[in-house]
């Protein structure tokens, strides 16, 4: 197991950054998780959890070209890294091997 | 569609303002993208929401990115870079210092002397400031001062007077609050004993109820309205029951007064502080003294205006201002005295005295201790701040200097890339770190110096003036500006030099840079040289003051002070003590009166005149009672006449005057006016003999009309004139025996008068002693200035000097060459220094009635002074350029 340890939000924001591929920046991430999961998150949560997890190595930046759009500002994108994927992989068998240890079935109490 | 969005935060003023803070602290880096994700939301928000609420949203999004997440970012990275560079100025500034010693321990010595001077002379400033502002109404407390004219000419001021102005005034002006009467009832000191235990107490007063209420000297026990309510009541200090009970509580027992009156203690204050004008140890209730007088004279002493030695302090109401009051009081002195005044030739006035100037200026008859001078005050916190800019000038005149050994850095950094900034802000920082070394070593020794500058100056300073937030915002804030202006001087020009001239090894300072530094070092040289011929004049008037004949015989006197308790067998008594002490062989005379040479006359009165003149001619003269012996015993010379003697019967007929009195009296013939009859104090006395003026008091002071009566009951001074070889400590110890076997129950209390009379002189002579130090101070910095400019100069002219030495220049000429500049600058300063010299000592002798004349040797002297310290300073550095081998300063080019 990694010894590294990643929040919820943290392990939300790291799928999405996965899912959106080349089109994973910070405003792009907001609107995903609110469709996706229909959660509302602040922009600068995500900011912030997007830099941490630069930070931790499990995603890396560049910017991206501009737009007419935003006012001219180029976009920061942000692309999982293979120890991001590892991370992200690891983390759902644990999951997994934790939920296989729920006893299923819990039907007498309806 | 994207300019209106960016234009609807623009317009908008708190939306633009708080994206550019954003902008300010957000990491640059990052900036882009966040502001993209931003401006994109508010877009997608206009179209679903409108414009109003996605506005709202997005303010609300901006102000959320403030968060640690973020800025702290920004400020790591930032700092790091900071860090480094600190450290790294820091470990250039060590090589420099370490390279340089001499420089840097001269620069930081400099500032340190110069600060610690301003800072000792800024506390002794403050502390005389400070007198009497504890009282929280001390904007409404004033004194009440009588100035008193004849034939419309000022002739005295009275601090103290009559007992009855408190109360009138209190019950004919509702703008007057409260007031508080208080008086020595007669007597400069007196004796209270509890029982066996009895002190003499110099400092008693008899104080009205109100006291406590009016000033804010705080009460330890007892209720401020209620302690000096009843008669034969008193509120002592704590040392003052200490020193009479020990450790049992004062409340409720007596103290006897005189031997007289026992007075109950209702009250306990704390010790009085040093900062007030108003210093006590026991108060008495003024309504024991009216028991005292009798009910008859009570009320006559009341509601009379005539001078009865008391001080009056009264409170005004908020509303109130000085002046307003003040305005009305002449038409009320008019409507109840103005009458009986003019009949004397003479009128009245009131003024109020705020009872936080009377310290530093108040300076009339009767003051409760001798007060500061607010003038001298100023004039030393105006030295102070000189020496305080010199330093400051030393420092920048030093650092710039020495700037020369910094150019080859300096263009190597800007080559490298440093704009001028960054060039900037390191030489502040090696400012700001000898700065604060200097001013850690000045707050060391300020502290440690601070017990021995008080006894110096004889004030009890301490740091308590700290306590108050602003001085201490002051004190800073006057460092601070000065380091950081003399540090921002140097750095500007550090980081101005061009770097391709500098590298190119053809570098020169500015001319007119040579010439700011020059002026400064003149300034710095003609307020030494003014401070010189401070010095000198001060102590020549001091020495002069204490070296001329007084007219009378000082030496070998001892005063002994009187008994205070005393009754019908007094004079018996006086006769027993006077015959005991006669049989010794060294003590020719004994004499009594009520005043000693070293002190003002306190007797003075208005309305004498010549038997048979009109009573309006009336002039005023000081009156001091005497006995047979005492002209002889202080060896008065006669003019005329004759002097009291035993052989007449002389007791309030007959009068001695002085020559001034007798010209005032009208006469120019000392013989005429033998025979004269005068009116004094409803007695008249025939005048029967001229006395030669001499001085009773200061030689600051012009000699006073004097008028001796011959008086037996008076017993305030005994005057022992001793005439022996031998220790005087033998006659000291007879004449306690004597006294304590004619007086008993009364301290024996004695001083010298030529001591006592020196007294007089202790004002100045500190201030010539502070002065003296100042300019010490003042000269060592200015040597330190030029110092540091010559060694610049001769680094400056290493070359030229070698090739000199090459072409055959002698050691001789070389220190000439060197030299001749800087004695330039010490004779302009010289020229322009005299005159100022000349004025400020013109103002400070204008105050003393006898004085010295200002001769040109007082000036030259400086100046002599000045240029051989300065020729020794700047030889030192031109000698060993001239001595130097031309070799070296040739061969590396």
């Amino acid at each position: 197991m990694n010894k590294e340890y990643l929040g919820e939000f943290e392990e939300l924001v790291l799928t999405m950054v996965g899912i959106l591929q080349e089109d994973a920046y910070g405003n792009a991430i907001v609107n995903e998780i609110k469709e996706r999961v229909g959660r509302t998150c602040n922009l600068s949560a995500v900011h912030v959890t997007l830099y941490r997890l630069e930070d931790k190595g499990y995603v890396k930046s560049s910017m991206g070209g501009a737009t007419n759009a935003r006012g001219g500002r180029r976009k920061r994108i942000f692309t999982i890294t293979n120890a991001g994927l590892a991370m992200l992989r690891a983390m759902k068998e644990q999951q997994m091997q934790l939920w296989k240890l729920i006893p299923q079935l819990k039907i007498s109490g309806l | 569609m994207k300019i209106t969005t960016e234009e609807i935060i623009v317009n908008h003023l708190i939306t633009r303002i708080i994206v550019r803070t954003f902008a300010w602290f957000c990491p640059p880096s990052l900036y882009e993208s966040i502001e993209g994700d931003l401006l994109e939301q508010f877009e997608e928000d206009i179209k679903s929401v409108g414009e109003k609420r996605a506005r709202r949203r997005f303010v609300w999004n901006v102000l959320k990115f403030f968060r640690l997440g973020i800025l702290l970012r920004n400020k790591f990275s930032v700092q790091l870079n900071q860090l480094d560079m600190l450290s790294h100025y820091f470990k250039i500034l060590l090589r420099t210092t370490r390279k340089n010693k001499s420089y840097a321990s001269i620069n930081v010595a400099g500032l340190t002397i110069g600060m610690t001077a301003f800072a000792l002379i800024g506390l002794y400033v403050l502390h005389e400031r400070s007198y009497d502002d504890f009282h929280t109404k001390k904007d409404r407390i004033f004194r009440v001062r009588q100035d008193r004219y004849t034939h419309e000419q000022l002739t005295r001021q009275w601090t103290a007077g009559p007992w009855g102005i408190g109360p009138d005034l209190k019950a004919n002006f509702p703008e007057v609050v409260r007031y508080v009467s208080m008086t020595r009832g007669g007597l400069l000191s007196t004796v209270l004993a509890n029982g066996q235990i009895f002190f003499k107490e110099d400092k008693v007063f008899y104080a009205s109820g109100e006291f406590f209420r009016l000033f804010s000297y705080p009460l330890i026990k007892g209720v401020d309205s209620l302690v000096l309510r009843r008669p034969f009541t008193m509120v002592v200090s704590e040392s003052l029951a200490k020193r009479y009970f020990g450790e049992e509580n004062p409340i409720g027992k007596t103290l006897k007064n005189n031997g007289k009156e026992e007075y109950e203690i209702t009250g306990v204050f704390k010790d009085i502080p040093e900062n007030t004008h108003l210093k006590f140890d026991a108060l008495l209730s003024f309504e024991s003294l009216l028991k005292i007088v009798g009910p008859v004279e009570a009320e006559d002493l009341m509601s009379s205006w005539m001078w009865a030695g008391n001080y009056t302090y009264i409170e005004l109401a908020p509303s109130t201002s000085q002046q307003s009051f003040e305005s009305k009081l002449p038409a009320y002195v008019e409507k109840k005295a103005g009458e009986i005044l003019r009949t004397w030739g003479e009128s009245m006035a009131f003024v109020l005295q705020p009872v936080s100037s009377i310290h530093l200026y108040s300076n009339h008859k009767d003051e409760l201790e001798p007060n500061g001078d607010g003038r001298s005050v100023n004039f030393l916190a105006l030295i102070a701040l000189f020496i305080l800019l010199m330093a400051w000038i030393n420092y920048i005149n030093i650092a710039t200097a020495r700037s020369m050994e910094r150019a080859k850095e300096v263009g190597v950094r800007k080559v490298l890339g440093s704009d001028r900034l960054q060039l900037i802000k390191q030489f502040l920082l090696e400012s700001l770190v000898f700065k604060l070394t200097a001013i850690a070593i000045t707050a060391i020794l300020v502290v440690s110096l601070l017990p021995h500058f008080s006894t110096f100056i004889d004030r009890k300073i301490d740091l308590s003036i700290f306590n108050s937030f602003r001085t201490c915002l002051m004190i800073a804030s006057v460092f601070f500006v000065g380091v950081i202006i003399s540090g921002l001087y140097p750095a500007f020009v550090i980081s101005g030099f061009k770097p391709a001239r500098i590298l190119k090894g053809s570098f020169q300072n500015s001319t007119s840079g040579n010439y700011l530094r020059k002026g400064l070092v003149m300034v710095q040289f003609i307020s030494s040289i003014v401070l010189i011929a401070g010095t000198l004049v001060v102590t020549q008037q001091v020495q002069f003051m204490r070296n001329s004949p007084l007219g009378i015989d000082t030496e070998q006197m001892l005063v002994v002070q009187g008994p205070h308790v005393k009754d019908a067998t007094y004079a018996s008594r006086f006769s027993t003590f006077r015959q005991s002490l006669l049989q010794y062989p060294e003590i020719k005379k004994v004499a009594v009166s009520t005043d000693v040479p070293g002190k003002a006359v306190r007797g003075s009165n208005g309305g004498i005149r010549l038997v048979g003149q009109d009573s309006k001619l009336g002039n005023s003269y000081r009156v001091i009672q005497v006995d047979e012996d005492f002209t002889e015993a202080y060896g008065m010379q006669l003019v005329s006449g004759r002097i009291f003697s035993h052989d007449f019967k002389e007791h309030w007929n007959t009068a001695l005057v002085n020559e001034s009195a007798m010209k005032l009296l009208g006469f120019t013939d000392p013989e005429k006016i033998i025979g004269q009859k005068i009116y004094v104090w409803d007695a008249t006395l025939q005048i029967v003999g001229v006395i030669k003026d001499y001085h009773q008091e200061s030689l600051k002071k012009k000699v006073d009309q004097l008028i001796f009566v011959c008086d037996k009951e008076i017993a305030d001074y005994y005057t022992l004139k001793v005439q022996t070889s031998k220790s005087l400590q033998e006659v000291i110890d007879r004449a306690e025996a004597a006294y304590k076997t004619a007086f008993p129950g009364n301290p024996f209390h004695y001083f010298f008068l030529d001591e006592y009379f020196n007294q007089q002189y202790k004002s100045d002579q500190q201030f010539g002693k502070v002065f003296g130090l100042f300019t010490v101070i003042g000269i060592i910095i200015a040597c330190l200035g030029l110092f540091g400019l010559s060694s610049y100069s001769v680094l400056q002219r290493t070359k030229e000097i070698g090739i000199r030495k090459v072409l055959g220049a002698s050691v001789k000429q070389i220190t000439l060459l060197v030299s001749k500049e800087f004695i330039l600058i010490v004779l302009l300063a010289n020229i322009i220094a005299w005159p100022i010299a000349y004025l400020l000592m013109d103002n400070w002798l204008s105050e003393f009635a006898n004085k010295i004349n200002l001769g040109i040797l007082s000036f030259i002297a400086p100046g002599a002074i000045a240029l051989v310290i300065a020729i020794l300073t700047v030889s030192s550095e031109s000698i060993k350029a001239a001595m130097a081998d031309p070799v070296n300063s040739l061969k590396n080019e």
